[in-house]
């Protein structure tokens, strides 16, 4: 006879309505942490617990048909709440932690309820009737998800692996349906152990892009002036911050016109469409030679421009770009690794949110400085001290994440973060090795 | 030697990319496992399939690390503290052309908070290329409000570099300075 009263002894719990996908994560938790506390049976007979998926179709109904009748304390899982009597409700998703709460409540359940021989009996009753229900029933199918069509969109042009190339493609642009415009990656290759690349520059090409993006000065002393590693502002960065800001504040598209180049600030769609390419030495000069004297005046697009630039993205395989790599790579090469006035290199500050690096114009040591000034409030010169790193890269990175307004500046905010740092230790080995595989290809 | 601290976990909505990025990275085809099922000590009559995708990536020449998808829709995606026991993070990829990312975010934060908390989330947005709206910063503000603290990066599951840059972040947040040995 199946032994009943003991506290110590597992609960027998049957399964009812429990798709396959949960039985089998719910066998997986049975057989392990769970052990102690349920045993799983296979008929509710035998069982003097029921565990029921209340989210499958059918058992809502089986609950008022047969389950109830059953007299047995049930555990119900359902993302909703479900108050019924003899009932404990389990909110999905579920925890270990509360499925062995769950047992203790049944185990008082059953402690002050009657007693478990005369659910026993009971139940007994009713088997025959049950069983025949249970098998017309079962089996249950698996639910299966479904992509619904409506879901799966408008076909988009996907990158094919032969014509993914240096360039950004041509997009329809479009206001009323801006939402579809596909963008053509560059295809990334490592160069440089601690980093991956994008493009597929030689390396040395490579270097001499690190090298516009981040100058190639030696790191300075801590206590050199900061006149000497600050530099002013470019009229080109200030100018794009400003379009930004103002198409930002106006949800409208902004043109700003210089004479070399015509660059469309797009808020709805996180754009920037730019008639010169940022990855080219045009870009560069136009960075260097733009002045307040002829160029840098910006306005909202009149619908003649909205046409104007329509037909620029279609007619001209040149650059859309993600609003803040434009950004971001405008910030890099305005500065050549130098600090913009505002910014001190001794000031503790830190990281408020990642740039999106799968995006962003990358270069040696990103990561690492990005993950450090996540982690904690530093100055820049520590950072670099820290990681043993050039500080060009770090303050190209706080002045690039800076102009994104990532960085944190207010020093009780550090100190909340500083309060919060994990304790559990890393397998820094493992992850070492983990991160060679991964940077490595 | 131990498993269970070697593996990624890999969740988020139906359709969110999670089987793509596990293929983009995985050195094995990958698996739906039915493996769990010759874990577990008693076998069902019926198949017992946890429809998770797994995938792997060799380090060295006995060293693994082990890449989960959580199965199915939310509501037959449950005990997934089973699944994160001892891992070294959590890669959630939320299909941005779905009705209410931020609630999708909000489910699968909640859902996992307390893995979240000992390890550490990254967040990956998918299908970014069709669905310009939201965008990274929304997704940023959306955390802000739920006080987690997670690289949000535009991802296409089907770019192994995408992918990769994911699970570097979250290496390198779990580890800030770590070698690259
Ligand atoms: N356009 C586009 N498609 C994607 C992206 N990521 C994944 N997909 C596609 O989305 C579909 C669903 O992905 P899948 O990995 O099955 O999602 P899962 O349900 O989370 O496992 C696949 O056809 C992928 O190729 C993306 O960033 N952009
Ligand atoms: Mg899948």
């Amino acid at each position: 006879m199946i032994d009943q009263s003991q506290q110590n002894s597992a609960l027998r719990v049957c399964l009812e309505d429990v798709g396959t996908h949960n039985r089998a994560v719910l066998d997986f938790f049975f057989a392990k942490l769970g052990q102690h506390t349920f045993r799983c049976v296979d008929s509710q007979v035998e069982a003097n617990v029921l565990i029921i998926d209340y989210d499958f179709p059918p058992a809502r109904q089986r609950y008022e048909s047969e389950y109830q009748e059953w007299q047995k304390p049930a555990i119900i899982l359902s993302i909703s709440e479900v108050s019924l009597d003899n009932v404990i409700w389990l909110p999905k998703p579920l925890t270990s932690r509360s499925l062995l709460d769950a047992a203790a409540s049944v185990r008082a359940l059953l402690k002050v309820d009657v007693s478990d021989e005369a659910i026993e009996k009971l139940s007994n009753q009713k088997i025959a009737k049950n069983i025949e229900s249970f098998v017309a029933e079962k089996p249950v199918s698996l639910q299966r998800p479904v992509i619904k069509k409506a879901e799966v969109l408008v076909s988009v042009p996907l990158v094919n692996k032969a014509e993914v190339v240096e360039e950004t493609k041509a997009v329809d642009y479009d206001t009323q349906s801006v939402k579809q415009s596909p963008v053509n990656l560059p295809v990334e290759k490592n160069v440089e152990p601690s980093m991956p690349v994008k493009t597929s520059l030689t390396d040395q090409q490579q270097a001499q892009r690190w090298v516009e993006l981040c100058g190639d000065l030696p790191d300075f002393d801590v206590s050199a002036n900061l006149v000497s590693m600050q530099a002013e502002e470019s009229f080109f960065i200030s100018s794009v911050k400003d379009a930004v800001r103002l198409a930002r504040q106006c949800q409208q598209g902004v043109l700003l016109n210089f004479p070399q180049a015509k660059i469309f600030v797009l808020p709805e769609i996180h754009r920037i469409f730019c008639t010169v390419s940022i990855d080219g030495p045009d870009f560069i000069a136009l960075i260097r030679d733009c002045n307040s004297g002829d160029g840098g005046k910006m306005h909202i697009l009149s619908t003649p421009e909205i046409h104007e630039l329509n037909e620029l993205i279609s007619n001209q395989s040149t650059s859309l770009y993600d609003l803040e790599s434009f950004v971001w790579t405008s910030a890099l090469l305005s500065a050549h690794g130098l600090l913009p006035r505002d910014l001190d290199p001794n000031k503790v500050v830190g990281l408020k949110h990642w740039p999106s690096m799968t995006r962003v114009a990358l270069f040696p040591h990103i990561m690492p400085i990005a993950a450090q000034w996540a982690a904690q409030g530093m100055n820049a010169f520590d950072v670099a001290k820290t990681l043993n790193v050039p500080q060009r890269y770090v303050f190209s990175f706080y002045n690039a994440a800076n102009t994104l307004g990532l960085i944190e500046m207010d020093p009780e905010k550090l100190i909340k973060k500083q309060s919060t740092t994990r304790k559990a230790e890393a397998p820094r080995g493992l992850f070492s090795r983990l991160l060679k595989r991964l940077v490595g290809g | 030697m131990s498993t269970a601290n070697k593996k990624i976990i890999f969740t988020g909505p139906v359709g969110s990319g999670k089987t793509t990025a596990i293929r983009s990275i995985s050195d094995i085809e990958i698996v739906t496992t039915d493996e769990q099922a010759s874990d577990m000590t008693r076998a069902r009559k019926e198949s017992t399939t946890v429809a998770m995708d797994y995938g792997m990536i060799k380090l060295g020449d006995t060293e693994r690390v082990h890449l989960y998808g959580t199965p199915g829709q939310e509501r037959f995606s449950f005990m997934w503290d089973i699944l994160t026991e001892g891992g070294i993070g959590l890669v959630l990829l939320i299909d941005n052309s779905r009705k209410d990312p931020q609630q999708d975010l909000k489910f699968y934060t909640h859902a996992f908070r307390d893995f979240i908390e000992a390890q550490q989330l990254v967040v990956g947005v998918t299908r970014m290329d069709t669905h310009r709206v939201p965008n990274v910063q929304d997704y940023r503000d959306w955390l802000d409000q739920l006080k987690i603290t997670a690289p949000v990066f535009e991802v296409d599951a089907r770019k192994r570099e995408d992918v990769s840059m994911l699970m570097q972040a979250m290496l390198m947040s779990l580890a800030p300075g770590a070698e690259i040995l």
